[in-house]
């Protein structure tokens, strides 16, 4: 067995708040190999952002380790990309220019980064969009950008923070199609936050249901559906009895977080 | 026998706070400055009002007439364009420093804001006894009065900037290896940029409102001392004329700042 990338030990975490303490993350244990395309579950306040924030190094953690190819996340690094639900583009810079935004870490020279840009942009189809601004694009083609603009500067690894929550049915149903032809040519590691089981089940090799307050790793499920997968996938009976398993179980954590 | 529709109740029209249709909108507001004139000319010939209240007429034909001819009127717009700018200059150099270090320092900002919060509320014509005593009835005095003035409201303004930046915009920034210093120049500068540009209309109006205040540290040129001055030797005509003037230079640097904030936003 080669070691995998990601190592996360017996990591804790309490917010101090004003109304007492709240643990987001208890004894948290897991794995993440490379290449791997990994998903998160759970009922909000599970902590699974926490933990995406720790891996990103936006978070400290109160105790336990956290490595990435034996070395401490002690910060942010240009090895780990995030996507966040809410795009974070940056609103006064053009589609190219966001592209270009963390091409300035690497030394790449202008040529290089250009011809990066131009490859990502062509792949998730923004091409002639490039000297637009974000506001004049729809939430998917934003997504789409943020997207692009985490796979340009090639991170080892790309921690996405739900990022099709707020979209609607049919983009994200395109986006999820994009991601995995991605994926599928790529296989770059993929850390990806969801609350949606069916999504999940779809995109990933493998399912951790985080249980909530305090967030702790519950089951890990491994989806053994084929690739390449698409939005037929859903339609076969394993990929229902994945599902469901899943969703019985994070739907109890759902009652115990209403009570 | 044909079908007659039966006669439906029209839909009720909402109210959609729209400004209408974009023609209408300029005849109206023409019309309502052509129209405010016509009450002002009417007005003035009632027998008593006016005694008090020069007509448009007046205005142009004996104060502005007797201003232009004798080089004054030039003059004191000059002077008192020269100190609202040079005032409002020096104001904006310092609050830009000044909120961006609030927002990136919070101890900067703990000790300077009680300080802030306080002079903000100070009329600053309450100040121009301590102005006079402490730096004469020079030039100096004038653009201090503004400056103060001017200082506060921006810095007031563009701190808020700052400090409403989408943390998710820094975090990314962050992520992709900016340091703490690409993070003040790549992200909060150009984040904060509108807020810059909104606080320098703030500041050119509050400007030109102390004005007044500005020249009654004595002086004997500019458009405040102009409508003093002829207070003093009722001069209606000449009265009316200075609030017009200084009304006119307001509108059309306010309306400047606005063509650039389009020029220089376009991405909001």
């Amino acid at each position: 067995m080669a070691e995998p990338l990601i190592k996360i030990e017996h990591v804790n975490k309490t917010y101090q708040g004003v109304s007492g303490d709240v643990e987001a993350l208890k004894d948290v244990n897991l794995n993440i190999d490379e290449n791997e395309f990994i998903a998160i579950v759970g009922p909000s306040g599970c902590g699974k952002t926490t933990l995406l924030n720790i891996l990103a190094g936006l978070e400290t953690y109160d105790s336990g380790s956290v490595t990435m190819q034996g070395q401490p996340i002690v910060g942010p690094g240009i090895d780990r990309g995030v996507i966040f639900q809410q795009y974070a583009l940056f609103p006064w810079l053009t589609v190219r220019k966001n592209m270009q935004f963390g091409l300035k870490y690497r030394n790449y020279s202008k040529e290089k980064q250009e011809q990066i840009t131009n490859h990502y942009m062509e792949m998730v189809g923004l091409t002639e969009f490039a000297n637009l601004y974000p506001k004049e694009l729809s939430g998917g083609m934003k997504q789409r950008v943020a997207i692009a603009r985490g796979y340009a500067t090639s991170p080892t690894v790309l921690l996405m923070d739900e990022p099709f929550g707020a979209l609607d049915a049919q983009t994200r149903a395109q986006l999820q199609e994009d991601l995995l032809r991605t994926w599928e040519t790529e296989r770059k590691t993929i850390f990806f936050i969801t609350h949606d089981v069916e999504e999940a089940v779809l995109l990933a090799q493998r399912v951790v249901m985080m249980s909530a307050r305090p967030g702790r790793v519950k089951q890990t499920v491994k989806v053994d559906l084929p690739y390449p997968r698409n939005q037929e996938t859903k339609i076969l009976p394993r990929f229902n009895e994945i599902k469901n398993h899943i969703w019985a179980n994070v739907y109890q954590e759902y009652l115990s977080v209403k009570k | 026998m044909s079908d007659v529709a039966a006669p439906v109740q029209k839909p009720r029209k909402l109210k959609d706070f729209g400004e209408g249709d974009r023609r209408l909108r300029n005849i109206m507001m023409v019309g309502s400055l052509l129209g405010g004139i016509l009450v002002w000319y009417l007005l003035s010939l009632h027998p008593i009002i006016g005694i008090i209240l020069a007509g448009p007429d007046d205005v142009i034909k004996k104060g502005l007439a007797e201003e232009w001819a004798a080089g004054r009127l030039q003059k004191n717009i000059l002077i008192s364009l020269w100190r609202v700018l040079a005032g409002w200059t020096l104001a904006f150099l310092a609050a830009i420093p000044t909120a961006f270090l609030m927002g990136w320092y919070a101890k900067f900002k703990n000790i300077v804001d009680p300080w802030i919060q306080f002079m903000r509320t100070i009329p600053p014509i309450a100040l121009i006894p301590l102005v006079i005593l402490f730096m004469g009835i020079g030039e100096e005095a004038k653009l201090t009065v503004i400056f103060v003035a001017a200082f506060l409201v921006m810095v007031v303004t563009i701190y808020q900037g700052v400090r409403g930046i989408d943390l998710t915009l820094v975090k990314a920034a962050y992520t992709f290896g900016a340091s703490d210093f690409d993070i003040f120049y790549r992200v909060i500068v150009p984040a904060s940029f509108p807020f810059i540009l909104v606080a320098a209309r703030l500041g050119i109006s509050t400007g030109l409102t102390t004005l007044i205040a500005a020249e009654l540290t004595g002086t004997i040129f500019g458009l405040g001392n102009m409508i003093q001055e002829a207070q003093l030797y009722f001069r209606m005509d000449k009265v009316m004329l200075g609030i017009i003037c200084i009304g006119i230079i307001g509108f059309m640097l306010d309306r400047l700042i606005l063509y650039l904030e389009k020029k220089l936003t376009r991405w909001q």
